[in-house]
Parts: structure tokens; C-alpha cells; sequence
């Protein structure tokens, strides 16, 4: 039923589109939506916003990222050092501005920088999120690293999040923080529920999971008011990104790049969709429909949850303080056996957009901001947010406790590389929506994966295709 | 609370508003008490939530995620207020709103009345059209219109300037048809009248359908500064400095991807409600402002 | 120049002005939307290398069910948001009109919801107001003795976080934030009704619930019709409330259209179905407000 691609027929169709009213008003306003510029040309400059400054010789260049008031103005500190530095000297001045990340919407950033895009206007720098990057890299979104910095951030950054910014043999940017999924354990009921604390009794296999869970689960009358398990529904990251520690750890890959074929329905899917159904349904252990989980662990209404690095200072001591921090342990995720744990290894990294309008002046910029001897950005990211080192050469926040320090060190030596997949925020969606469907008991752990598995196949033969 | 009750409502009743068929002075004890606990509902219901905003604005942010709840901070932080103007410029948001919003609102006033009245009280062939046709422009998700805009006023060079936040929302469709819903209610005869006697459209709207319909009017102006102000998307995709933020930018730049410091968006979101309240506070009388006593009877 | 010509004209000068305003700034964009939806776009390349595909995208629609839940939830949504938000917004208005020198502060009251800020709305209901465990809702409603299945109505006590509740908890909220602005509307089309009505059906010996059935509703047509029609504008395109609490779950309960357009044409960057999906609802919408707007008028010329 599609017609032909021809010149002809679609000349017909302009035709006959342009019978009605509005397309009249599309002929004057549509061929400027169409014109800017494609990825490979090279884009028109875009007018110089009014309020930039009227020297000529000056470049002022736009740095977008996605932090609060509080940690933006502490990044902007950096950022100055290069505007009164080497920036003043060459005449190219950073602005940073901001882009709206209250409710990690990854749509909402693509949306605002498509616009800038299509408009001709692209932010100059930005800080890409993993979640973004696949499906813009290859739309010739960004311009390539000179080769001495591809080769600086391949010889001093950890080499699964090198991995990760690599795209058609180009590493397109610097990593800012690793973001390394773990187990996280509070420990503060322990003593009444006489179960041990030490780091090296934590839970290894599902099943030593689901019990400890269940253990750390407590009623009031008919109702549930403490959680063994902290279940993420409202949050469809980290869904995926377990999907993908799990299945490796299971000895299969979630996505296979090769084969485009997603595995959560394998005989493996099935499996973890089980254990979910345990631990949600049989075990009634987890904070599902009981609370959001951004609060739970800090106010112990949960107890366990399998997250990220980020976790250790916006949830754990910006919310609980030093105290919650002494009672958390963390461990490697728990795998069915018991053997064979793996983590993840993902994070943020600055890059230079293909439109900017000193591409050259943007990557010096972002030397400044990422090489040695100062490190800036990552020793920034490290002891300001807590984050773990993505350069080689900085160390741990220096308040990681021991046991973290040790867990996220073996973390490391097993993160797993995230698939790349166009479409990402899309693919988080379909997972949480599947396991969600078996945590809230509304299907069966097999037609929950089947389902998931169709939603998600098609996802990815439309990206792959595209 | 009595002594303002007092003031504004004796005022109402000096103007000879006959009342509603049904006063609360004069009704039934029975009465009284049914309206008095529908009133105390009303009050426990609407003002709770937005009480809980002002008091978690003087709150640590422990304070505001403690169990069990805890309803009073253990000591006022008026350093939150300080820090909220130290972290994102929230002054500057407020001059901009003032502005924009402003500027937006006396705008749709403007050309909500005329068209409005237009679709209402004059009848050309094709009004039910321009109607519908005007109608439709509510239709569409605004973020598919933000794109292929956002593009023109990216090429007119107006990203990061004020008209940008205005411009494209200085025709409503919206108060275009709450105007046309409410000239319809006015009597035909009272313009009609005016006709006869030779006065221009213009006039007619200014002197006789203006001042009946000040209710609408009023509600027309609260309306459109709520809903100007309570954007976000567009003006996260024209206002990229600090300096251009409107309010609701600017408490939202206090808010960061894993941190959610609710205590200081909550201190915030209590300031920036002032103008609201205020703007409401200064046309509400107009709201409720008789027709039928400064129209037909007058 | 005939009388009924020089109207036309006035007509013409006092609407077609705008009409060509929102021409700009609505129309040209929902052109542009409702040309894209017969190529396949992502909305990065150039739109000229777009491949035309005739009318697949739609024919795609047809068959894709997680749309066709979309949609139905969004009526869903609309139709319980419509009746709470109306239904008691007119309450409100009659009510505080009984309320004599009480009426000015009950007014104010009964708007505040309106004022705060609908994202900051999302937050405050989803970790304050509706948490299940110390949200102040739950032990509001245990407090005041509130019959489990009349709360369960309301959403409680899981509120957001069930995909059995979520839908219900989503309209209670945005009916505490709209009731105030359809009281506002109602009292300004309340004060239009002559009082002369009134005290002659007094005279007539009409008690209170004739003089509202046969006074008071018909006479305010126009604005009950305003306000259904915004109201329904409004739910279905119900977006901002949804991405500041449930962000479309859990389990995409909550999933209602205009986010599943945002998320397809963003997230997904499939913009060209997003639009489609935009382009079905816009068509569903005019469909009902033609419609029902036809029904009001001829309802009008019965009177």
C-alpha cells in the first residue's frame, strides 16, 4: 500500500496537500524547518543571540548540563577558572546554562536539543547521558575528538566506560563518573532481627536475597510499613541496567549486538522473572505499591535496593547522614548461583556538538576541564558528588567506607558494558513495564516476559532497521 | 479573618446587592451548621496541601522526609529563604514574571475582547467557522507545536529575549471563547440598542459589553497570568540564561537530577505564589462584580 | 451598504485578525505535524530526505494496542476528571453564594489549589500528600472515619503507587487543583442570570430544586459549556500533571496519550508517529467539541 517512491508521486501529494488551507502557511514556514543543517553539512552559523556580547574577536561558547542551582554553581567555579585563564588569553568565554532534569526525563533533553538542532542554534558543549547518546551519535550529532585527546581518554580512562562513549571507532568524549551498580544493605535492623552484619554474610545468591528480604520485612496490622526490597517502579533506569547485569551474570547477554535479538524472555528471562514474582508476590518483600523509592532507603522504609554509585551521597548521606552511612554495607549484586557476580560500568561524558560554532575551541575547553595534572571535572564529580572516579589516576571519595571501597573495586574488574541501543530511554520503559506487570501481580512471569520481549524486539528492529 | 470578611463584604452589601436568595445571617441553624462544615472542609482540604508547602519551606530537608511526619520545623530556617535567593535568581524571576506574564495577560485581554465579542454578538457568514477554527488551535499537544516554533523564533533571533516568552501567546484561544461563552449571556437588546442609536462597534464593546463583563474579564486576567506563569517547557527551550528564567524556571533550577532539595523548592514555591495570590486578591471582587446590578438596573 | 454586509464586515475585522495570529503560531505548526505523519521522520535529518510512506504510519496506529490503551485511558481520565472537576466546581459556586460576608474568604479558599504551580503540585501530592505509608491523605481519611470503599474511590490508600488506584488518585488530585478555576467560572455565570428569574419563580411558589433545574441550568448553558469544553481540552491533553508523579505508571496505568506522543517523539525520537498519534487525538477532539457544541446550540434554539 505505500506508493512508489517517486519524485512524481510525491509532487502529487504536495499538490494535494496544498489544496488545503494550512499548507499554504507550511510553503512559507516549512522549507526553513526543512533547510538547517544536515549532520554531514556543515550548519548555517546561527544569529548571534542579542544579549551576547559585541566584541567581535571574542567566541562565547554554550555548555549545557543538567545539575541543580547548588551543584551547578559549584561546576561554574570551574568553569571560570577557564574563562579568567586560557580563555581570556584566546578570547573564548564558557557560558553555562541549564537544562530541566527534575524528573530524569531523557526525552525532555532530546527534545530541547533536537530543537536547538533542527533550529540551527545547537548548545556548543554537552553533557551527554548514556541514554541519549546512541541515538544521536549516529545521526551525526556530535563532532569528533581531535586523535590526541581519542587516545588520552583511552589510555586514562576505565576501559568499560571508554567502551561506552566508542562509537564507529571514535571515542566521542570524556567520562565524567562511573556509575557501578551494587547491592545496598542497611544494616540498622539487623541487631534486633538477630542477623549479622558483616560485609562478607551478605546475601549472595537470589535465594539467600529473597530471604534476608523477607526477614527485613514488617507489618502493622494487615499493613506493610517496612520492605525488604526497594522496588524502583517510577525509576525504569536502573530496571534495564539490572537486566543487563543479571542476564550476564546468568551467562548471556540481555541485548545481542550481533544478533539484535533481546533475550528477556530466554530460558533466563523466565528465570529472573521468577525471582522477581518470588520476591515481589510469594515473599511480599518488596516496597512495591508502598512507597516511592527515592525516600525509602533513607527513612527505612526499605532496606536493600540494587542501584548505582550515585546512591552512596544523594541517598544515603545527603538524606540519612553519616549515621546511615556506617550501617550500609554493599555487596555485588546476587546472582542465581551465587557465582559469577557482574556490575555495570556507565556514566555521563562531556562532548562537542557537530553545529558548535568552535569546535576546536570547545574540545581546548574541555581538555582544560578533563586532563591532567588537574583532573577538574572528575576529581570535582568524585569529591563533591560522590560519584567513583571514571580517570584512572583519582581515587574513591575519600568517606567511601572500606567495604565500599572493596566492593566497588571487584565491581570494576566485572562491569558489564551497556548494549548500545538507539531508542534507550524507550527500551528502560518496556523492561520496568514488564517487571512491573509480575511485581504488582497483574501477569504471569512468563507472559509478562513474553510480552516485554515482542515490545521490546520491535524497538529494536526499528532502531537497528533505521 | 472577620475583620477583612467585614470590610469587603460590607462594601458588596453597601452597593445594594440584593444577596442571593439565602444569606448566612438569615439562614436556619441547621444551615448554618451544614455551610459552616462545608466551609471548614473546604478550608482543611485547599489550604492543608498548601499550608504543608510554607511550613516544609522552613524546614531542614530531614525535617520535610521525616517518620513519623513531623508538622512543625524544630526551628524556623529562614536561612532557607536566604539560600534560595543565593542559588538561583529568583528575584530576576520575579521581575520576569511580572513582565512576561504581564505582558501576556493585558495582550490576550486585549484580543480575547474583540474577537470575542466579534464571534459572539456579530453575525457574518462563517462565524461558526472562525469558531471551530479558533477552538482547534487548542487541540494540539503544545510540545508539537514547540519544535517547528521554536524554530522560528530561533531564526528571528529571539531565543534568550523576553519576546519569545511572549509573542507567540498574545492571541488565546482560550479567552477567545470564554469571551464569546459570556457576551452570549449578556441580552442582545442592550447592544442592540446601542446600534439603533449610532454607536460604533468599538464603542459599543468599550462602553457597554466591557463593563458587563468585567467578571469574565477578571477571570479571563487570572487565568491567563496562572497558566503563562505555570509553563515550563517552552520557556526551557527560549530562555537558556539565568537572567531570562521566569519563576517557575527558576524554583525548578533548584531541583537537580538525583537531589531533590524539597526543602528549598518548597521555600521557594511559597514565595513565588505571592504574585498569584496577590493578582487574585486584587481582581476577585471584580470576579463576583454584578451585572445585573451595573446593567440592566443601573 | 446593507446593515446585515457592514456587520459581516465588523465581523470580519474583529476575528480575522487573531484567526491569522493563531494562524502562525498554531495552525503552521499543526500543518507542519500533520504533514510529517505521511513520512516516516525522525525529526533530526533534514526533512526533504524523509521517505514518504502514504498513510502507514496510521495504518500502524491501527494495530498498535499499547496506543489503543492510551487513548482509552485518556478518556477514562477525561470523563472522571470532567464530572469531578465540573460537578464540584458548580457546587462550590452555589455554596458560596449562600455564604453571605463568609463569601469573599471561601472564594479565595476554594482557589488557592489553582495558584500553586502544577509540577510543584506533583511533587508535594506524590511524597507528602498521597504516600501511603505518612502521607497526610491516609491518616486524613483513617481520622475522619472515612468508609474504606467511598475512599478507595479517591484513590486511597495506595494512591500513585498501584496501577489499580493510580488512575483514581491522578483525578482526585487534579480535581482538588481544577475545582477552583470551574468555581470561578460558574460564579461568573451565575452573576449573568437576572435576578428577576428568580424572584418571579419565588412569586410562582418553585422551590429551590425547580428554581435551579429550570432557571439556573439552562441559563448557564454558555458557561457549562465553556467549561466541559476546556475541561475535556484539558484532560485529554493531560501531560505535565502525569510527568511530575506517576510518569505514565506503574505498570503504564497512568499511561495516558499525550505522554506516550511526548515519549515517542523524544524519547523513542520517532517523530513522525508521535505526530500521527497527536494528529488521531486533535481529530477525536474536534470531532467531540463539534459535536457537542452543535448539541448545546440547538438545545439553545429549543429554549
Amino acid at each position: 500500500m505505500t506508493p512508489p517512491r517517486t519524485w512524481l508521486t510525491r509532487r502529487e501529494f504536495l499538490r494535494l496537500s496544498a489544496l488545503s488551507g494550512g499548507s499554504a502557511l507550511l510553503g512559507a514556514c516549512g522549507p526553513r524547518i526543512i533547510t538547517p543543517s544536515g549532520p554531514a553539512a556543515s550548519p548555517t552559523a546561527p544569529p548571534a543571540p542579542p544579549t551576547a556580547p559585541a566584541q567581535i574577536s571574542e567566541k562565547t561558547l554554550r555548555l549545557t548540563v543538567h545539575w541543580s542551582a547548588t551543584e551547578l554553581e559549584s561546576f561554574s567555579g570551574l568553569v571560570d577558572e577557564w574563562n579568567q585563564g586560557p580563555g581570556k588569553t584566546n578570547g573564548v568565554t564558557v557560558n553555562v546554562e541549564r537544562i530541566r532534569a527534575a524528573e530524569l526525563n531523557e526525552a525532555e533533553w532530546t527534545a530541547a536539543y533536537v530543537a536547538d538542532y533542527v533550529a540551527g542554534t545547537p548548545e556548543d558543549i554537552y553533557h551527554m547521558s548514556g541514554a541519549v547518546f546512541p541515538e544521536l551519535v549516529r545521526r551525526g550529532f556530535f563532532a569528533p575528538p581531535p586523535q590526541e585527546i581519542q587516545d588520552y581518554i583511552r589510555n586514562n580512562y576505565v576501559q568499560a566506560l571508554v567502551d561506552y562513549v566508542t562509537y564507529d571507532g571514535v571515542v566521542w568524549g570524556y567520562p565524567t563518573e562511573l556509575q557501578a551498580s551494587v547491592l545496598w544493605i542497611n544494616t540498622a535492623p539487623f541487631q534486633a532481627l538477630t542477623l549479622d552484619p558483616d560485609p562478607a554474610k551478605a546475601p549472595r545468591s537470589w535465594d539467600e536475597l529473597r530471604e534476608l528480604a523477607r526477614a527485613l520485612t514488617e507489618y502493622s496490622g494487615q499493613q506493610k510499613v517496612k520492605a525488604g526490597y526497594i522496588w524502583q517502579n517510577n525509576f525504569p533506569e536502573p530496571h534495564f541496567v539490572n537486566r543487563v547485569i543479571m542476564h550476564a551474570a546468568e551467562g548471556e547477554p540481555f541485548i545481542d549486538m550481533a544478533t539484535g535479538k533481546n533475550n528477556l524472555n530466554s530460558a533466563i528471562g523466565y528465570r529472573i522473572m521468577e525471582h522477581w514474582h518470588r520476591l515481589a508476590i510469594e515473599n511480599d518483600a518488596t516496597t512495591a505499591g508502598m512507597t516511592d523509592f527515592w525516600e525509602a532507603y533513607a527513612n527505612d522504609l526499605g532496606r536493600m535496593i540494587e542501584l548505582d554509585a550515585w546512591f552512596a551521597w544523594y541517598n544515603v548521606v545527603a538524606l540519612g547522614g553519616q549515621e546511615l552511612l556506617d550501617q550500609t554495607i554493599v555487596t555485588l549484586q546476587p546472582t542465581s548461583s551465587g557465582e559469577n557476580h557482574r556490575s555495570s560500568a556507565r556514566g555521563y561524558f562531556f562532548t562537542v556538538s557537530a553545529g558548535s560554532q568552535g569546535p576546536d575551541e570547545a574540545w581546548e575547553f574541555l581538555r582544560f576541564m578533563n586532563e591532567k595534572p588537574e583532573t577538574r571535572v572528575v576529581r570535582w564529580m568524585t569529591q563533591t558528588l560522590g560519584f567513583l572516579p571514571s580517570h584512572l589516576e583519582i581515587g574513591m571519595p575519600e568517606w567511601y567506607t572500606p567495604n565500599m571501597r572493596e566492593t566497588f573495586a571487584k565491581a570494576l574488574e566485572v562491569a558489564e558494558p551497556m548494549p548500545f541501543l538507539p531508542g534507550m530511554a524507550e527500551a528502560y520503559a518496556i523492561v520496568v513495564k514488564a517487571e512491573d506487570d509480575v511485581a504488582f501481580g497483574l501477569k504471569e512471569p512468563q507472559q509478562a516476559a513474553d510480552d516485554g520481549a515482542a515490545e521490546l524486539q520491535a524497538l529494536i528492529d526499528q532502531k537497528l532497521a533505521g | 479573618m472577620t475583620v477583612s470578611t467585614d470590610r469587603s463584604s460590607g462594601r458588596l452589601e453597601a452597593r445594594g446587592r440584593p444577596g442571593p436568595a439565602l444569606s448566612f445571617r438569615r439562614a436556619g441553624l441547621a444551615r448554618r451548621l451544614a455551610l459552616g462544615a462545608f466551609l471548614t472542609f473546604g478550608l482543611v482540604v485547599n489550604v492543608g496541601p498548601i499550608l504543608w508547602v510554607v511550613l516544609s519551606g522552613f524546614k531542614t530537608l530531614p525535617e520535610v522526609k521525616a517518620l513519623p511526619i513531623q508538622f512543625l520545623p524544630g526551628e524556623w530556617q529562614w536561612a532557607n529563604y536566604a539560600e534560595i535567593f543565593r542559588v538561583t535568581p529568583l528575584g530576576r524571576g520575579f521581575l520576569n514574571t511580572v513582565l512576561i506574564s504581564g505582558g501576556i495577560t493585558l495582550g490576550v485581554l486585549i484580543t480575547s475582547l474583540i474577537a470575542g465579542y466579534g464571534l459572539a454578538a456579530l453575525r457574518f457568514p462563517g462565524r461558526r467557522q472562525v469558531l471551530y477554527l479558533v477552538l482547534a488551535t487548542m487541540l494540539i499537544p503544545f510540545f508539537l507545536q514547540a519544535i517547528p516554533l521554536f524554530v522560528v523564533v530561533s531564526k528571528l533571533g529571539w531565543v534568550n529575549t523576553y519576546q519569545a516568552q511572549m509573542v507567540p501567546f498574545l492571541v488565546s484561544a482560550f479567552g477567545i471563547f470564554l469571551i464569546r461563552q459570556y457576551v452570549l449571556t449578556i441580552p442582545r437588546e442592550l447592544y442592540d440598542a446601542a446600534r439603533i442609536d449610532g454607536c460604533s462597534e468599538l464603542r459599543i464593546l468599550l462602553e457597554v459589553v466591557l463593563p458587563l463583563a468585567k467578571p469574565a474579564v477578571s477571570a479571563l486576567a487570572i487565568i491567563t497570568f496562572l497558566d503563562s506563569w505555570d509553563q515550563l517547557f517552552w520557556p526551557m527551550l527560549v530562555a537558556r540564561l539565568p537572567e531570562l528564567y521566569p519563576l517557575p524556571l527558576a524554583v525548578f533550577n533548584i531541583q537537580g537530577q538525583f537531589s531533590r532539595n524539597d526543602h528549598l523548592l518548597m521555600a521557594a514555591t511559597a514565595l513565588a505564589m505571592i504574585p498569584a495570590i496577590l493578582l487574585y486578591l486584587g481582581l476577585q471582587k471584580r470576579v463576583i462584580e454584578g451585572v445585573v446590578l451595573s446593567g440592566i438596573k443601573g | 451598504m446593507s446593515l446585515a454586509a457592514r456587520e459581516a464586515i465588523r465581523g470580519y475585522s474583529f476575528t480575522l485578525p487573531q484567526l491569522a495570529f493563531l494562524g502562525l503560531t498554531v495552525f503552521a505548526p499543526l500543518a507542519f505535524t500533520a504533514y510529517v505523519t505521511f513520512f516516516r521522520w525522525e525529526g533530526l535529518s533534514p526533512i526533504r530526505e524523509a521517505e514518504f510512506v502514504g498513510l502507514q504510519n496510521y495504518a500502524r496506529l491501527l494495530g498498535d494496542e499499547r496506543a489503543r490503551l492510551t487513548y482509552l485511558r485518556t478518556l477514562q481520565f477525561t470523563l472522571g476528571s470532567m464530572v469531578t472537576q465540573l460537578g464540584i466546581g458548580l457546587a462550590l459556586a452555589l455554596a458560596v453564594r449562600q455564604l453571605g460576608r463568609l463569601a469573599n474568604p471561601a472564594r479565595l479558599i476554594f482557589f488557592l489549589p489553582y495558584i500553586l504551580p502544577t509540577t510543584v503540585m506533583g511533587v508535594v501530592f506524590s511524597s507528602l500528600i498521597f504516600q501511603p505509608i505518612y502521607g497526610i491523605a491516609n491518616q486524613a481519611l483513617a481520622a475522619l472515619h472515612i468508609p474504606r470503599a467511598l475512599a478507595s474511590w479517591a484513590g486511597a490508600p495506595q494512591w500513585f503507587l498501584m496501577p489499580q488506584s493510580a488512575m483514581r488518585a491522578l483525578i482526585s488530585m487534579m480535581a482538588w487543583k481544577m475545582s477552583g478555576l470551574y468555581m470561578i467560572l460558574f460564579l461568573a455565570g451565575l452573576q449573568a442570570i437576572p435576578e428577576e428569574f428568580y424572584e418571579a419563580a419565588m412569586l410562582d411558589g418553585a422551590g429551590r430544586w425547580r428554581r435551579f433545574r429550570h432557571i439556573t441550568l439552562p441559563l448557564l448553558t454558555p458557561t457549562t459549556a465553556f467549561c466541559v469544553v476546556i475541561s475535556v481540552i484539558g484532560s485529554m491533553q493531560v501531560f505535565t500533571p502525569l510527568m511530575t508523579t506517576t510518569r505514565g505508571g506503574p505498570a503504564r496505568a497512568t499511561e495516558a496519550v499525550v505522554l506516550h506522543i511526548f515519549n515517542t517523539s523524544f524519547g523513542v525520537v520517532d517523530y513522525s508517529y508521535g505526530a500521527t498519534m497527536a494528529i488521531v487525538l486533535f481529530l477525536i477532539m474536534m470531532a467531540f467539541i463539534v459535536a457537542y457544541l452543535r448539541l448545546v446550540s440547538r438545545a439553545e434554539q429549543v429554549h
